[in-house]
């Protein structure tokens, strides 16, 4: 096995006792991500398979994780699954399609007490008996012949169906789904984790484990580790069965990576009615700087002073000032080089909404950033960025985003970057963002709605 | 001092001499810090009485007996963040921290987290929570803001399910009011309500503090008792909660929403007696009916198998809420058929009273809900919460762990008692389709306009 501290190396500087994930390889395409640290008594095993977006498999793999959750060849019903999980002291296991970039993340995880915690001799075997039920959920699902079990595929479709469609219940996620589909304009690499509606009624249970077959055996695969010690991991990994479901194939080319879709030409603006109270006004700015730009920091800063904390632009102008929502922020798509900016208000006002939003990226372009709000954004972002230490999940999440989207690779870099950014800096960034969208979903009242083009 | 131990963890406790609770908790090679104030208010705190000499100055007349709007702890909290220069939260980012503030029915929590500065911080949110600033412009607009986080809780379908479970459950008890109030409510919320209701609630002994990160927690207790008892003075009554007389039963067996969703919801709820302001007693119900929950209908129960199965109950959860002075336990679920998921549900209840508790799903319940308790010390957030409402029942997180160890099988099928039929009420959350084909046709068209 070929053993690295790497690509998370830490060294000695601003983020002190840094730990980082541990990487050794145990077969090409297959890492072993190990954290030496003992702070927390939650342990878990998170095994994660990058798959890049294609239309012919998003939609398939994007059912993957429901039927994972169904059984697997050694637990085959859910009623075996929950006891075993229960027996193992009310372990939780997660399983999930999530999207970073241009992948599709499939991620199969158990978290438990850490045996540390729970001391005695069934601790000593409750790594072992987890990572080969994580690895099961993965990659030996229950079958029937060459598919999913048809009864099991069919159900497990028809809550996929409506889950997609229950994205409606949250009017704030819904409206960041639409807009990234209007963004993506047909890309099959701007589709959402789940892939689409249209081909999910065309998927079967052979050709959808077909699809994950082939996926799993050429994909790349972490498998994240924590809260365990290096013997017991050790003694785990060694009597585990790596076996995948068909002969490995890894295809090292799968990991280069893909462009977002190209933004329009001129600005879209796109409104829709969904019976509500509440309307979301979303606007999209394109700055056209990735994660793995040396700008990136730069737009971290913008997005702070923006609307990523609750001293930035849109709080306090769009919230506190105008008294227009209760909710006004803005996200990054690091991948699509985008900051998004989110505000939920009452119907009669949404465009004065967009128009402050818009009014505030202007003014930020126009130089108008005070050394008050650049501090106060700097320090919240370094504090943000040393809190990930205390958090496995952050910490697992960060190391795939670099993986994928590159960047500064150690906190300590990314927080070297950040101190480094200046004023002009921030200034550059906003006079090359570019507004390229904005979504209205419109609450209007019951009865009179329907989502139309007006 | 104490120090409160158990599981490998230590929490320490001292008691400023004003009264106010502080508890903290070690955790080494932690880089964030963390507080978190609790006060003893909430939603349901809506009426009160205090002795007429515990009010001087402009803020109040001589009343002893007030009637709050609904929604007014809430309020208070967001108003909380108020200060004679600007906003606390600029305040909070200007030291690197990031703060946020809650509301529930019986209580209200500011916290900070940061990597450094927690000096200055805790400094801050102790100045923040005993010296209100409250203008009449600032309420007013306030109730814009507000207004806005009501109807985004009227688009969750979840929260009006609760809504309208409480609603069905109680007749009187303010539990069935929302944690935000209304929007006429909130109208009627003026600087001298705040002030009054500040003045009762925000007192020293009404309120805990709870503190975690890489501190020797025993010294800290004590430096933070001493900066505590310095900050605010020991003073007042204990504000006289009043609480309308509730009948047992609910008000309504049923009530349906229409709301525009994909498919329905069902939310089944039992009104419990209250659980009195015996700690270890309220504890003991509050676990035992909660493993009996997940025994009958918890992921490992041959039931919820069933009904996922037969695509009848999707997410299915539930919950029990023990509080002194009102309880009740929930089933929550999506579902195609909601009458049949209630019949089915009725008769699962009715078949474990006739045939009692397994052993082994009482041992393998407890067994699950142990390692969930032990990974609760990971989760600062959800201790701080729960040590600070245990405080005020006197108990502990700790107390809480070794109650979980000595349940019995006993006790916990005496609590089949609380899904009695006379004191059930459902609510149908269903689709309103009116105005609308369906959300899959209308999912998938690809209508956009550009307007340029």
């Amino acid at each position: 096995m070929n053993r690295t501290r790497s690509p998370e190396v830490p060294s000695s500087g601003l983020v002190q006792n840094e730990e980082s994930f541990v990487a050794t390889e145990i077969e090409p395409g297959v890492t072993l991500r190990w954290l030496p640290v003992r702070r927390w008594k939650t342990a878990s095993i998170t095994v994660v398979f990058r798959v890049p977006m294609r239309r012919e498999t998003v939609t398939r793999l994007g059912l993957v994780p429901r039927l994972a959750a169904r059984g697997t060849r050694e637990l085959p019903s859910l009623t075996e699954m929950a006891r075993f999980l229960d027996e193992h002291y009310g372990t939780r296991m997660h399983s999930s399609a999530t999207k970073i970039g241009y992948c599709q993340i499939l991620n199969f995880s158990v978290s438990f007490p850490t045996p540390s915690a729970i001391g005695g001799a069934r601790a000593r075997s409750l790594v072992k008996e987890l990572l080969s039920f994580a690895w099961s959920c993965a990659v030996r699902p229950r079958m029937d012949g060459d598919g999913y079990p048809p009864d099991v595929f069919a159900h497990e479709k028809e809550e996929q169906r409506r889950d997609i469609e229950a994205i409606v219940n949250s009017r704030p996620e819904y409206a960041m789904v639409r807009l990234m589909e209007i963004l993506s304009q047909g890309d099959p690499s701007g589709l959402p984790a789940w892939g689409s509606l249209s081909d999910l009624e065309h998927v079967g249970p052979i050709d959808t484990w077909e699809a994950w077959r082939n996926s799993a055996s050429t994909s790349p695969v972490d498998v994240y580790v924590v809260g365990v010690d290096e013997d017991t991991l050790a003694a785990a990994c060694s009597a585990h069965d790596w076996a995948f479901p068909a002969q490995r194939n890894y295809r090292p080319e799968l990991e280069v990576k893909k462009t977002p879709p190209s933004v329009p030409d001129q600005m879209i603006e796109v409104e829709d009615r969904l019976p509500g109270s509440q309307t979301i006004v979303c606007v999209a700015l394109h700055a056209g700087i990735d994660a793995a730009d040396p700008r990136f920091p730069a737009l971290l800063m913008y997005n702070g002073i923006l609307g990523g904390f609750p001293h930035s632009r849109l709080f306090t102008e769009v919230r506190e000032r105008a008294s227009l929502a209760y909710f006004a922020d803005t996200v990054i798509n690091s991948w699509r080089g985008m900051v998004i900016a989110t505000a939920g208000v009452r119907d009669e006002r949404r465009k004065e909404a967009e128009n402050l939003i818009l009014q505030q990226a202007r003014s930020i372009a126009l130089g108008h950033v005070s050394e008050d709000e650049l501090e106060k954004t700097r320090k919240g972002l370094l504090r943000r960025i040393m809190s990930q230490k205390d958090s496995p999940s952050s910490l697992i999440r960060r190391s795939l985003d670099w993986i994928v989207l590159g960047g500064p690779n150690t906190d300590e870099e990314l927080v070297r970057m950040v101190l480094k950014v200046t004023r002009e800096d921030v200034i550059n960034v906003a006079q090359g963002v570019k507004p390229v969208a904005s979504y209205v979903l419109r609450g209007i009242p019951d009865g009179v709605g329907g989502r139309d083009a007006s | 001092m104490t120090v409160l131990r158990g599981f490998g963890e230590e929490i320490a406790f001292a008691r400023a001499a004003n009264g106010m609770a502080v508890f903290v908790m070690a955790k080494p090679g932690y880089r964030k810090k963390f507080a978190q104030v609790t006060v003893a208010y909430g939603s349901n705190d809506v009426v009160f009485s205090l002795p007429d000499s515990e009010f001087s100055g402009n803020c109040v007349g001589p009343l002893r007996r007030f009637e709050t709007p609904p929604g007014i702890a809430h309020f208070l909290e967001h108003k909380m963040f108020d200060r004679p220069g600007g906003s606390a939260f600029d305040d909070f980012s200007a030291l690197g921290a990031s703060a946020n503030a809650f509301t529930s029915n019986d209580f209200t929590s500011y916290t900070f987290w940061t990597v450094d500065e927690f000096r200055k911080c805790l400094e801050l949110l102790l100045d923040l929570v005993w010296n209100p600033h409250f203008s009449e412009e600032s309420v007013r607009k306030e109730q814009g803001i507000i207004e806005q986080e009501i109807v985004m809780y009227e688009d969750e379908p979840y929260s009006r399910l609760t809504r309208a479970l409480l609603e069905s459950l109680y007749h009187v008890h303010p539990v069935r009011i929302d944690v935000t109030g209304t929007k006429e409510s909130i109208r009627q919320i003026t600087p001298e309500l705040l002030y009054v209701c500040h003045a009762a609630f925000y007192r020293p002994f009404n309120m805990a503090l709870f503190v975690a990160g890489d501190f020797e927690a025993e010294d800290e207790a004590l430096r933070l008792a001493e900066i505590l008892d310095s900050a605010a003075p020991s003073k007042g009554a204990r504000p006289v909660r009043e609480r309308p007389e509730e009948p047992p039963e609910p008000r309504q067996l049923s009530a349906t929403v229409k709301m525009h969703v994909p498919r329905p919801f069902i939310n089944i709820g039992w009104k419990d007696q209250p659980g009195g302001h015996d700690g270890k007693k309220l504890l003991r119900r509050e676990i035992a009916t909660d493993l009996l929950l997940n025994i009958l209908f918890g992921k490992s129960s041959p039931v919820f198998a069933r009904l996922y199965e037969e695509g009848l109950a999707d997410d299915l959860g539930v919950s029990y809420e023990a509080w002194p002075d009102y309880s009740f336990a929930t089933i929550t679920a999506e579902t195609v058929e909601p009458q049949k998921l209630l019949d089915e549900v009725l008769r699962e209840v009715d078949t474990a009273r006739k045939r009692g508790i397994a052993a082994s799903d009482f041992e393998r319940a407890k067994d699950a809900a142990w390692g969930h308790y032990i990974t609760l010390f990971d989760d600062l957030d959800l201790i701080a919460e729960s040590q600070c409402q245990l405080y005020f029942i006197g108990e502990d997180v700790f107390s809480y762990g070794e109650t979980l160890k000595s349940i019995t099988l006993q006790e916990v099928e005496e609590r089949l008692s609380v899904l009695d039929p006379r004191f059930l009420a459902h609510v149908f959350l269903i689709p309103d389709t009116h105005g609308l084909n369906s959300y899959a046709s209308s999912y998938k068209k690809e209508e956009q306009t550009r307007r340029c």
